[in-house]
């Protein structure tokens, strides 16, 4: 994205403003009958990203969204009481008794639940893998669920790395580990990649997956042996363990000064492109937001370019804050805006948000968005008690971090401190929303969402479920362990945007569907 | 005329493009099975290959293309072939059938390859086009080709089609998305080492582990497997077969049904979803937003391939234009898209590729760096050509080079991928921070791969193409290869008609009991005696006459 302020339908060779599919796809056509791709690969590429951009911008319109297969509903109303489901509990269903709401037979929820009840003395791989070979397996939407369960099931039993060791499986141990050995899980290992591709799909584990790297990291710990094993068991006689420590620690220390040594020169990927002395003028900006500090010239440009299209009065346009706040705005709702919505990113926290997704849009950034560690939430509960959020502390003090998925951008952030992970914030504005909608029944929102509500617009794929699931330890015990136990349960397994929700306890469940600008209620689970 | 070749693992076409229209050459036998026999000190190739299978087993090779990009050796009589020389055998055969048909020698050509070929594979396969005097302008993926041939049948037809391509050794699926005239493929996906040839092992397996047989020869091996082949397409015809197997310790009926082919073909009916569930995952579609359902390549006739399909897909597959011909077909009409004939009438197609291509990265893991990650900059299904960027920086302060290696493949982990290249890039030596260095990965329609790195402190840039698309040979190397296989006698086609009966005969002795024995037994010492006094008119004959009892012999086989 250049100065252009018309891109990506400059480059299509599009007038119109607001184009429709059709129209972009005909010039994209006629676009690359006149150019050779094999000649002039870059024109070709410039020409795939723009087409590529004005698809996703008229994704979100809703005349012109691809075929959904059902047409939006009305608009959401309080949600009716309804009877409490008798049957809370599940229990072994008739399997042909099919839950509208869930799309699963009844019968399979149970499936789900075996992934995580283990019977006294049973193997925890060997009752994976009895369930890998279920004949229900067979089904593709049964098979994605339980393969998201049987994930977080297995990263959950996982701990970080500590010393020479990386991220290790527990097993055969404490209580929250895995009863299973070594080879019992290499064998399930295998197992799983057969079926599913965990270790020869890396593209499609990082998108559907949080924390996919730590988990390859746990698998690669599975094949080694730990050095002192190994140490201990070629050694026969003790003067030679010492004589061979000493040597390894000699190696060890040599490598450590000789920085040439190949071993090392593998990169580590490094997302943020800080190496850029105007990225870091804007990461200064970010930070001090508030502050004097002002972003680089190459972004206050941007942004005055950006504003000026959008007719902004100019004598706004030298107020850097608020020319951006107009502008996402602009570019995130079509339409008319309304007024009130300014006020919504007062926060600094909102502020910081937009900034940052602006400055991602500037410098192109492009990572998938990465899960982050649950232990670094912090809940935060709303004013009025009725709600809470996730955030990192005062976001002010804190460093961002931007990145873009595949059609959006999210910020987040760390805490101040010797921390290590990083936590996407949520927009108020996002969580006002679904507040709205779901009458005010929400109890906890968490994880990540992008500028542009791309990852929902193929609606069958993403589906909001709010329930309560009596499995779910409350929301004051801060240390609920936020697996993809929700995740699998809100049918997100495949969506590389994390969204959970809460409900407080014994309250009905509904089912939100996203649309364009907002979310429908459609049917009920029970 | 622009030509293209169907290099497939079992039979091998080739087509031309002429008057905006694709045709098979090779008059009522397109097909030339890829299979290489010696004989008396001369190749045989194709057809009369093909019959040699069973009766000369140790002397004949066939399904090579799995061993493509790899060393193995193929002996034939007391002289060893790799795969490649088989392979450039096959298309210079082929190179002449065009050549004799057209009066033109086909010179540029486009070849097909599975789209799930890796970098290494294609790269042997150019190899091999050149060694056959070709000149290999592009390789397009079969399912490509096959949704470029039924796509200019049906242009204005727009929405995505699911293209499966089960071959002797390959499987390949692709969604294809038609609009506008373009065809773009969204996806692709498969699996490189699997196809019909591994159903007539399970078939083969089954069969000797059911009627008690363990082969100890390669003539019973080669027998055996003969049986597995029939019995398989007798099953495509009917829901049971059977057919005699003479054996070393009495004779035996074989027989099998469909079910006990379904049951004994379970884990690789498992490795068929796989690909396709992919596919259609990495196009961003549900199901059933796949409009069209296309069966290409032999291995789909058989009724369990597409009842597996239909049922995954909630369609009822297709197979319009003749599933053996039609990745032949696209490939020449790929021909005439590049050099964007006339007869193409507008239409434009872009593809996509099918591996992920990345760098090997480190992680921080405990106290210490582990390398071996697998860090993907250019994701799979990404329309080519492709440029991307990523940024990398030191894993220690002070560190002087950064190595980048580059990998293809899906892994998570390098040591399962395949390595392409590498390039070492120097930084400066900075105690006091990380450098970073930003690596450009380009990745173009002909296979080429190129690398550029920018020092981001220094602006010091690097960069690297991956120009081994030949496999490691050098000009001199190919051109001495050309030359060699040139040498190779092969034997001359007016005789082959001739060797081929004779081969079948002997085949069919092998398989025969009884009475057809001894029938066939008589009809060979026939037809070495007339080969000996050379009369053409009479041989002619008599192969006309034996032919046609050879084939109700073979019809009457499998029961």
């Amino acid at each position: 994205m250049s100065g252009d302020l018309r891109w990506p339908y400059s480059e299509l060779g599009l007038e119109a403003d607001q184009p429709t599919k059709a129209e972009i796809r005909r010039a994209y056509a006629s676009r690359l009958r006149q150019l050779n791709p094999d000649e002039d690969p870059r024109g070709f590429q410039a020409l795939r990203e723009a087409y590529e951009d004005a698809l996703d911008r008229v994704a979100q319109e809703p005349e012109n969204a691809s075929t959904s297969p059902e047409p939006p509903g009305p608009a959401l109303g309080p949600i009716q009481p309804e009877a409490p489901d008798p049957h809370p509990e599940e229990a072994e269903a008739d399997p042909d008794t099919v839950d509208g709401a869930l799309g699963l037979p009844l019968g399979d929820q149970s499936l789900i639940d075996r992934v995580e009840t283990r019977e006294t003395g049973e193997s925890d791989a060997a009752r994976l893998a009895k369930l890998l070979r279920d004949p229900r397996m067979a089904d593709p939407d049964i098979a994605a669920r339980v393969e998201a369960e049987i994930y977080f099931y297995l990263l959950d039993r996982t701990r970080p790395g500590a010393g020479q060791e990386g991220r290790v499986f527990l097993l055969n141990g404490p209580e929250r580990g895995l009863a299973a050995s070594r080879i019992e899980m290499q064998h399930l290992m295998k197992h799983l990649d057969s079926q599913f591709g965990w270790m020869s799909d890396a593209v499609r584990m990082k998108r559907s997956f949080p924390d996919y790297g730590d988990f390859v990291e746990a698998v690669r710990g599975l094949d080694q042996t730990p050095f002192s094993k190994l140490l201990h068991r070629r050694m026969t006689g003790r003067v030679v363990q010492v004589v061979l420590f000493m040597l390894f620690a000699i190696i060890q220390l040599w490598a450590v000064f000789d920085p040439t040594s190949a071993r090392n020169t593998t990169p580590v990927p490094n997302s943020i492109l800080a190496a850029s002395k105007e990225v870091r003028t804007d990461f200064d900006f970010l930070e001090s937001l508030g502050g004097p500090l002002k972003p680089s010239e190459g972004t206050t440009q941007f942004l005055r370019g950006l504003a000026s299209a959008q007719g902004f009065p100019s004598a706004v346009v030298d107020d850097v804050k608020l020319l951006v706040l107009r502008n996402t705005l602009v570019r995130n709702w079509r339409g008319s805006l309304p007024s009130d919505l300014f006020s919504a990113y007062d926060q600094p926290a909102e502020l910081q948000y937009l900034l940052g997704v602006l400055v991602a849009a500037r410098f192109q950034m492009e990572r998938n968005l990465d899960y982050l560690a649950p232990d670094h939430f912090r809940l935060v509960p709303a004013p009025d008690g009725g709600m809470a959020t996730w955030q990192i502390a005062q976001v002010a003090s804190n460093h961002t971090r931007l990145w873009r998925g595949s059609g959006g951008y999210v910020v987040a952030a760390r805490p101040p401190g010797p921390a290590t992970g990083w936590q996407p914030v949520y927009p108020a504005i996002y969580v006002d929303r679904l507040r709205q909608l779901s009458g005010n029944n929400l109890r906890v929102i968490e994880g990540g969402l992008g500028l542009r509500f791309r990852a929902f617009d193929k609606t069958p794929r993403l589906n909001l479920y709010l329930f309560d699931d009596p499995h779910f330890p409350t929301v004051a015990d801060v240390s609920v362990a936020l697996t993809g136990h929700a995740l699998v349960r809100l049918g997100l397994s495949q969506n590389r945007w994390p969204v959970r929700a809460f409900l407080p306890v014994n309250r009905p469940c509904s089912m939100l569907t996203p649309i364009t600008d907002g979310f429908e209620r459609k049917t009920l689970c029970d | 005329m622009y030509f293209g070749i169907d290099l497939g693992t079992t039979n091998s076409l080739i087509s031309v493009f002429e008057n905006g229209r694709p045709r098979v050459l090779g008059g009522s036998q397109p097909l030339f099975p890829s299979v290489v026999s010696v004989m008396d000190g001369t190749l045989v190739l194709g057809a009369p290959a093909r019959e040699r299978l069973v009766s000369h087993p140790e002397h004949t090779a066939a399904a090579f293309k799995r061993a493509m990009g790899t060393k193995k050796a193929f002996r034939l009589g007391w002289k060893q072939y790799d795969a490649q020389e088989l392979s450039a055998l096959i298309l210079r055969a082929l190179r002449q059938r065009a050549l004799e048909e057209t009066g033109v020698a086909p010179q540029d050509v486009v070849v097909s390859v599975p789209a799930y070929f890796n970098q290494i594979q294609r790269n042997a396969t150019r190899a091999a086009a050149i060694a056959a005097g070709l000149n290999p302008i592009r390789l397009v993926n079969e399912p490509t080709a096959a949704a470029i041939a039924y796509g200019l049948q049906d242009i204005a037809a727009e929405g995505h089609t699911l293209v499966v391509d089960l071959g002797g050794g390959t499987f390949d699926v692709s969604i294809v998305e038609v609009f506008e005239k373009v065809i773009e493929v969204k996806a692709s996906s498969g699996d490189a080492f699997l196809g019909g040839e591994d159903f007539t092992r399970a078939l083969f397996n089954r069969l000797a582990q059911e009627f008690d047989l363990a082969p100890k020869t390669d003539a019973e091996r080669a027998l055996l497997w003969n049986a597995a082949e029939v019995l398989k397409l007798g099953l495509t015809r009917a829901q049971e077969a059977s057919c005699p197997l003479p054996w070393r310790d009495g004779a035996r009926a074989l027989s099998i049904t469909r079910e006990a082919f379904t049951d004994a073909s379970a884990s690789l009916i498992q490795r068929l979803r796989l690909p396709i569930e992919r596919a259609i995952h990495d196009a961003g579609l549900s199901r059933d937003e796949i409009d069209r359902v296309v069966l290409v390549g032999g291995a789909t006739r058989m009724p369990l391939v597409r009842t597996l399909v239909a049922r995954l897909t909630g369609k009822l597959p297709e197979s319009g234009l003749d599933p053996d011909q039609v990745v032949a077909l696209g490939a020449a009409t790929q021909a005439a898209l590049i050099a964007r004939d006339a007869g193409c009438d507008d239409v434009v197609m872009t593809d996509v590729s099918a591996f992920s291509l990345g760098f090997e990265v480190a992680r921080r893991v405990g106290d210490r760096i582990e390398q071996g990650y697998f860090e993907p900059v250019i994701e799979r299904n990404t329309t080519i050509p492709v440029s991307r960027e990523f940024v990398f920086q030191t894993t220690q302060k002070g560190q002087r080079e950064i190595l980048f290696e580059l990998f293809q493949g899906e892994a998570p982990l390098v040591r399962d991928n395949i390595a392409l290249g590498k390039l070492l890039v120097a930084v400066p030596r900075n105690r006091a921070d990380y450098e970073i260095v930003i690596a450009r990965l380009s990745y173009d329609s002909s296979g080429l791969i190129e690398i550029d790195t920018k020092v981001a402190s220094t602006g010091a840039t690097r960069s690297i193409v991956i120009t081994d698309l030949t496999g490691g040979l050098s000009e001199r190397e190919l051109d001495a290869r050309r030359k060699t296989l040139a040498a190779l006698k092969v034997h001359p086609r007016e005789g082959a008609e001739n060797v081929a009966l004779s081969a079948r005969l002997e085949r069919c002795f092998a398989m025969a009991l009884g009475e057809d024995r001894v029938t066939i037994q008589d009809m060979l010492a026939l037809f070495r005696q007339a080969l000996e006094r050379q009369h053409l008119s009479e041989i002619a004959a008599l192969r006309e006459q034996i032919g046609q009892t050879l084939d109700q012999f073979e019809a009457g086989y499998v029961r």
